[in-house]
């Protein structure tokens, strides 16, 4: 059997990978707590025409890129464990999804 | 038929960016999957990594400015206090309602996720380059991620669709 060896690790690939997921993930919990508590929902309101939506999406995107960078600097030269990395990534994505839908982060409202 | 300016941007963001990113995400979905199987010689391979980049990228700049247009021009209007905005006519009608906590509510978060996918897309694709095509499990994960970035784009054009035919931006 031979061994395939790759010029470059898979560490910045999956550095990409799992930060996206916690992205996904972090835009599902804002989603679902600025529905549990005013002061959130409040705290989010970054630009009130459009209201908390910028806030929740701010907070995503500054949870990716900065989870982005410090995985990838972490990772950048490692060979990493693509199934266990790919699998928790999934897994915050698809937490991410199911906290935007909204019979799920409605649950506070009482709907 | 007369559009006015909240119009033309809700024109722009769902009906010229959707079908511009349904293509490019076309292109990009066929080149990373035939990216293996192409048996190219390095100039033909080096043509097929640029298509491939160029799709990519241009789909993730198509999916921000989706994104951007709807959260900061078209939101801001549906979502006006005036009694004659769209939010505020679904919310006045029982039986629209749901147009607006069910499908603008899913709409609005989900396709976030969009960009962030397509972006991750795009660095592997342009990092790995010509080694993605020996990289099965990387070449997959992109796959899987654009075909993610599709369907949490899918949610958020085809809702758009059906609230701007129920309740247009005016």
């Amino acid at each position: 059997m031979t061994t395939v060896r790759f010029e470059k690790t898979n560490g910045p690939a999956l550095a990409a990978i799992v930060a996206a997921g916690f992205g996904v993930l972090v835009l599902g919990l804002c989603t679902l707590l600025a529905e549990v508590s005013t002061a959130t929902n409040n705290a989010l309101n970054w630009w009130p025409p459009a209201g908390p939506l910028v806030g929740k999406t701010g907070v995503a995107v500054i949870a990716w890129f900065v989870t982005w960078a410090v995985l990838h600097l972490a990772w950048r030269r490692r060979e990493v464990s693509f199934r266990m990395w790919w699998a928790v990534a999934l897994g915050l994505i698809l937490i991410g999804f199911l906290l935007t839908f909204p019979p799920i982060f409605q649950i506070p409202r009482g709907h | 038929m007369k559009l006015t300016m909240h119009g033309w941007w809700t024109v722009v963001h769902g009906f010229v960016l959707v079908p511009v990113f349904l293509l490019v995400f076309a292109g990009g979905l066929l080149e990373l999957l035939t990216l293996r199987h192409k048996g190219l010689t390095l100039p033909e391979s080096s043509h097929a990594l640029h298509r491939l980049k160029t799709r990519v990228w241009a789909m993730a700049a198509v999916v921000w400015l989706m994104i951007i247009t709807g959260t900061y021009v078209s939101y801001p209007w549906y979502r006006a206090k005036s009694p004659d905005s769209p939010r505020s006519k679904l919310l006045a009608a029982h039986d629209l309602a749901a147009w607006h906590t069910f499908a603008m509510e899913w709409k609005e978060h989900v396709a976030w996720a969009s960009p962030i996918l397509a972006t991750a897309v795009g660095f592997i694709v342009t990092y790995y380059g010509a080694e993605l095509a020996a990289r099965n499990d990387l070449r997959r994960a992109a796959i899987v991620f654009l075909v993610l970035t599709f369907a949490a784009s899918a949610v958020g054009g085809v809702l758009g669709a059906f609230i701007y035919k129920v309740a247009p931006i005016g």
